[in-house]
């Protein structure tokens, strides 16, 4: 029997195999997503634990990584609604690049708090688009929306950042 | 212009949020899967939860069924 038959049947061997196998890309992609990288390990476990329980739903025939990354990617945003705004990012994730960049260390780290306010979904939307440019297609089908459901977000992103950098008198 | 364009704003958040976070765990998380799972008991799914209530009320309702039913289980 397949690896991911087996898995939908409920064999904890065989979810320990897609485990290991998937463990690194689902952290990665949360990483980006959260930024903090403790608690991208925990959401990792999160997203398996909530992989483990739903084996049953998952078709065999289908792909298990774009499954694990939208269940990961709902995971972090989760996450990033109930952090939002509430703690300062670690230091080697939050600190603004120096000494080259154009922006004071001031600026990003108002820039970043601006950003944490947002919303968690339009967080998400723009984190992966702005920041880390992967294509609109991937964000859609990890957030399980649209492409232009995800070109609102991240329109809706920009303009409340805007609002909000405007509010706390930060120039370019 | 003094503005934030969009080329700026993806700049400064660029800078605000540099790359660096690590590529992987910085260890293997399967420990700390299992002490997840162990910690939430066995796995029931709502299926079989719904299964023992329909059978509970059955059993109620047609008492008589009871041979049927435990066949079936």
């Amino acid at each position: 029997m397949e690896l991911q038959e087996r898995f939908a049947r409920g064999d904890l061997e065989a979810f320990e195999t897609l485990f290991r196998q998937f463990q690194g890309t689902v952290y990665r992609w949360i990483v980006r997503i959260v930024r903090d990288p403790a608690a991208a390990e925990d959401l990792t476990v999160e997203t398996f634990w909530r992989i483990y329980r739903a084996h049953a739903r998952f078709r065999p025939d289908g792909n298990f990584g774009a499954w694990a990354r939208r269940i990961a990617t709902n995971a972090a945003i989760d996450h990033l609604h109930r952090a939002r705004a509430d703690q300062p990012l670690p230091d080697d994730i939050a600190r603004p690049a120096e000494p080259d960049s154009a922006l004071t260390r001031e600026t990003g780290e108002k820039i970043g708090e601006a950003f944490r306010g947002l919303p968690a979904k339009y967080q998400a939307a723009a984190m992966l688009a702005l920041i880390e440019e992967e294509p609109y297609a991937e964000i859609a089908a990890a957030l399980g929306i649209s492409e232009g459901g995800v070109k609102t977000r991240v329109f809706r992103a920009v303009r409340l950042l805007r609002k909000k950098l405007a509010q706390l008198g930060v120039k370019p | 212009m003094n503005e934030w364009t969009d080329e700026k704003l993806r700049e400064a958040l660029k800078a605000a949020f540099p790359p660096g976070a690590a590529e992987k765990p910085v260890r293997d998380l399967w420990p700390q899967m299992l002490r997840r799972m162990e910690a939430k008991g066995p796995l029931v799914s709502w299926l079989d939860w719904a299964v023992v209530a329909l059978s509970g009320v059955l059993l109620l309702v047609l008492p008589g069924a009871a041979p049927i039913l435990f066949y079936f289980l």
